[in-house]
C-alpha cells in the first residue's frame, strides 16, 4: 500500500480519454490545496495521458502503483 | 477545342492541372505547404469554385486542394484570379512536391520539434524543379514533430520526424514510477533504489518520460530530428531507410539537398529514390549526404 494520506478517490476503470482526465480535473476542483486524491486508472492511454494532463494542470504525482493486473493507483497532490 | 489566346503554356507544363475524365474539363491543384491556410484564403478558393469550377473541392493525400470541374477555357483566368489572391498553383510529375508535415511543437502537445516551419523552409527552398534539378521521378518530403510520425516520413523520398534524448536528474526524482508506466517501449524499469533506469537499446526517443514527469527530474539532453530516404507508396512500396539520428533541424535542408543531388546523379529515368537506394547503396547514399 502507498505511504501518503488519501483525501478523496475516483475509480475511472472502464472510463475512456478524455472523460477520465476531465473527472479527475473537476474532482481536483473540489479539493483544497494540498489534499492528495486517488485515482485508479486503466493502463493503456489511461494511464499515458492522465497523470501528464493532471501534471500540465500544475499538479504534483506523488506515486503510481499497480492495481491489479490491467490498472495503476495514482496519487495526485493539488497544486 | 480552341486554345485560348490567353494561356500560358509555359505556366501549364509546371504542373497542377490535372485532366478530369469529362471532356475539356480540369482539376486546378493549389500550392499548400504543410497543410496550413488562413481561412480568407479558403474563402477565396470556395468563391472561385463556384465561380470556374462545378463548386466541389477535393482534398488531396498530400494536404493540398484541387478544385474540380473547371472548363479548359476558363483554367488562365482562374489561375489569374487564385494567384491574385496570393494561391498558388500546385505541381505535379517529375518534381519536387510539396512538403507536408503535422502541425508540430508550435501546436501538438506531442511535438519535439516545428515540423511546420522546417517543412515552409524546405517548401520555399526545393519545390517545383528549380535550375539544374531535373528529377528523373516526383520526388516527396514531410516533417514530422514526434516519434508517431503522423505524416509518415517513412513512406516520402525524403522524411523527418523529431526525437528527443533524456536523461535523469537523480536529485530531483520522487520516485513515483509514472515514466515506468508510460513508456510503451519497456525501456525504463524501476530500480530497487526507487529511481528508474533508461534501456538505452530499447529507447526510442520518444520523450514520453519527460512529459509525463510531476517532478521534471527527466530532462531534455538534445533535440534532432531522425531522417530517412527512399520510402514511397504506389504499386510497389517500401519503407524509406534510417540515414541518420539526432541530425540538428537546421541541417535538415542540407539533407535535403545532398539526397537531390544523389537522385539526379544516379537516378534513372522514371525510379523513385528508393529504387536508386537499393541499386546504388544505403552506404553510398550516407557517404555522399552526411
Amino acid at each position: 500500500m502507498s505511504k501518503f494520506k488519501v483525501d478523496d478517490s475516483l475509480d475511472l476503470r472502464g472510463v475512456l480519454c478524455p472523460i477520465n482526465f476531465v473527472k479527475t480535473k473537476l474532482k481536483l476542483e473540489e479539493m483544497e490545496p494540498g489534499d492528495h486524491l486517488e485515482v485508479l486508472l486503466d493502463e493503456g492511454d489511461p494511464i499515458a495521458n492522465v497523470p501528464r494532463s493532471v501534471k500540465e494542470e500544475g499538479h504534483m504525482i506523488l506515486k503510481v502503483d499497480r492495481e491489479g493486473e490491467h490498472a495503476y493507483r495514482i496519487i495526485i497532490k493539488k497544486s | 477545342m480552341s486554345l485560348p489566346k490567353t494561356i500560358d503554356l509555359a505556366a501549364m507544363k509546371t504542373g497542377g492541372l490535372i485532366k478530369q475524365r469529362e471532356k475539356d474539363l480540369f482539376a486546378i491543384r493549389l500550392r499548400v505547404p504543410v497543410g496550413r491556410m488562413g481561412a480568407d484564403h479558403l474563402r477565396k478558393i470556395g468563391e472561385l469554385a463556384k465561380k470556374y469550377g462545378n463548386g466541389m473541392l477535393h482534398f488531396t493525400v498530400r494536404q493540398g486542394i484541387e478544385i474540380q470541374g473547371v472548363p479548359f477555357a476558363d483554367i488562365q483566368t482562374a489561375r489569374d484570379e487564385l494567384e491574385a489572391a496570393g494561391l498558388r498553383i500546385g505541381a505535379c510529375g517529375p518534381r519536387f512536391r510539396v512538403v507536408t508535415a503535422c502541425p508540430g511543437a508550435a501546436v501538438c502537445p506531442n511535438g519535439l520539434v516545428d515540423a511546420g516551419a522546417l517543412g515552409l523552409e524546405a517548401d520555399e527552398r526545393f519545390y517545383g524543379q528549380p535550375e539544374g534539378l531535373e528529377l528523373p521521378h516526383k520526388f516527396k518530403v514531410t516533417f514530422a514533430g514526434c516519434t508517431s510520425c503522423c505524416p509518415k516520413p517513412q513512406e516520402n523520398d525524403v522524411g523527418f520526424h523529431g526525437q528527443v534524448e533524456p536523461v535523469l536528474f537523480e536529485d530531483e526524482c520522487n520516485g513515483c514510477g509514472i515514466c515506468e508506466v508510460t513508456c510503451k517501449e519497456g525501456a525504463i524499469i524501476m530500480g530497487d533504489d526507487d529511481l528508474p533506469v533508461r534501456n538505452e537499446a530499447k529507447c526510442i526517443y520518444c520523450g514520453d518520460c519527460i512529459n509525463s514527469c510531476p517532478t521534471d527530474a527527466w530532462k531534455v539532453k538534445r533535440t534532432g530530428l531522425a531522417a530517412f530516404a527512399g520510402g514511397r507508396w504506389g504499386r510497389h512500396p517500401e519503407l524509406g531507410q534510417k540515414l541518420a539520428d539526432f541530425v540538428e533541424p537546421e541541417k535538415a535542408m542540407d539533407i535535403i539537398a545532398g539526397v537531390l543531388k544523389f537522385y539526379k546523379d544516379e537516378g534513372k529515368r522514371g525510379e523513385r529514390l528508393g529504387v536508386t537506394i537499393n541499386r546504388v547503396g544505403l552506404t553510398e547514399l550516407k557517404r555522399r549526404v552526411l
